[in-house]
């Protein structure tokens, strides 16, 4: 009844895709370790001065200690800036995703530009002068990806093969934007204003990324 | 006395909404293909609908969105497939931008639901258009 995913045999999609996906998930899990950095500290400081039923009106009965609270060595970034650098990080790990597939299937690099082109310009968005990473951890995947591909595709006749594979590429990209969109949607829980204005746009062009490749598949 | 923020921008967005309904009403007919012209009446009901879930937001605050005009100035006429495909997709768009209003002001449930409202316009104006936005919602106001 109930058989897992994975069970079926090991199609050239779904390989590209777990790659993608792992490239997607570093993004993510970067971006959920910095923002559990961030809330650590905070949460201490909030509860050392429980708010007084009597107040106390005269200043020079303030603790000194409270006076004297510790200041921070180097900056903390703020909530916004965290959940910018988190999306950027995802952006960067689409970018990457786009890039691998360029790599490997290089006729479909001129139709995904113009996806890759957006998110690029998501980055720029969230951060202004950002440049699409060449990471080290970005280029064996993207090896990877490209000697991968062909010698499984050598067993067979290119030409018959070559619709589907492509196929795969595009359903695992949408899969890829899909999931980016709904992420969004968490993303934009935590901020305000026009961070957030930018990053629910930046969902909903993924959302219509999603949408376009499927249709294209 | 004035509205708080959320209300002028889900009163922004229900004037939208408004307008959306109007646009699919006049550019459905001109649209080329069947196919279209389903996802258009698929499109002009997802609008009537978010009319009513709007209203609904707005009435919960105090508040009710001015009744919808009877006839509404098109940017440009629509005489065929490609000119009916602009409107509906620059529709798409104000949506979107309502939307994103709403977000910036919103938070909670209400934010989550207008992020999630703008994603459905920006993917129907990409298939308007077929071809993606950067950013949805945004277009004429763009970050940086």
């Amino acid at each position: 009844m109930y058989e897992p995913p994975l069970r079926g045999q090991p199609l050239l999609g779904r390989r590209t895709m777990l790659r993608l996906l792992g490239v997607a998930a570093l993004g993510l899990v970067a971006g959920c370790r910095s923002g559990k950095q961030r809330t650590a500290p905070t949460s201490p400081q909030a509860s050392t001065t429980p708010p007084g039923r009597s107040p106390q009106p005269v200043a020079t009965s303030t603790p000194p200690s409270a006076a004297a609270s510790p200041k921070p060595t180097i900056s903390v970034l703020s909530p916004d800036q965290l959940v910018a650098q988190r999306v950027a990080a995802a952006e960067q790990a689409l970018l990457a995703a786009y890039d691998a597939v360029a790599v490997a299937h290089p006729e479909l690099a001129g139709r995904l530009a113009p996806f890759r082109a957006d998110h690029a310009a998501h980055l720029q968005g969230l951060v202004p002068g950002a440049t699409p990473s060449t990471a080290p951890n970005a280029a064996p995947s993207n090896t990877a990806l490209a000697s991968s591909t062909p010698s499984s595709t050598a067993v067979a006749s290119p030409p018959l093969l070559s619709p589907p594979v492509s196929t795969a590429i595009l359903h695992n990209l949408a899969d890829l934007e899909r999931t980016a969109a709904a992420t969004r949607l968490r993303d934009v829980a935590a901020t305000s204003g026009s961070l957030a204005r930018l990053i629910a746009s930046i969902g909903g062009c993924e959302a219509a990324h999603a949408a376009l490749l499927s249709v294209a598949t | 006395m004035s509205d708080s923020p959320v209300v002028t921008a889900l009163l922004a967005a229900a004037a939208a909404e408004d307008a959306a309904v109007y646009g699919y009403s006049v550019a459905g007919a001109r649209l080329a293909t069947g196919q279209a012209k389903n996802a258009a009446r698929t499109a002009y009901d997802a609008h009537r609908g978010q009319v009513q879930t709007v209203t609904q937001w707005l009435g919960g605050l105090g508040a009710t969105p001015a009744p919808a005009a009877p006839i509404y100035r098109l940017p440009n006429p629509v005489v065929d497939n490609p000119t009916a495909r602009a409107l509906l997709a620059a529709i798409e768009e104000s949506t979107a931008a309502a939307y994103a209003d709403v977000v910036a002001v919103a938070t909670g449930q209400l934010q989550h639901d207008a992020a999630l409202l703008l994603q459905a316009a920006a993917v129907r104006e990409a298939q308007w258009r077929t071809t993606p936005v950067p950013f949805p919602g945004l277009v004429g106001r763009l970050p940086g």
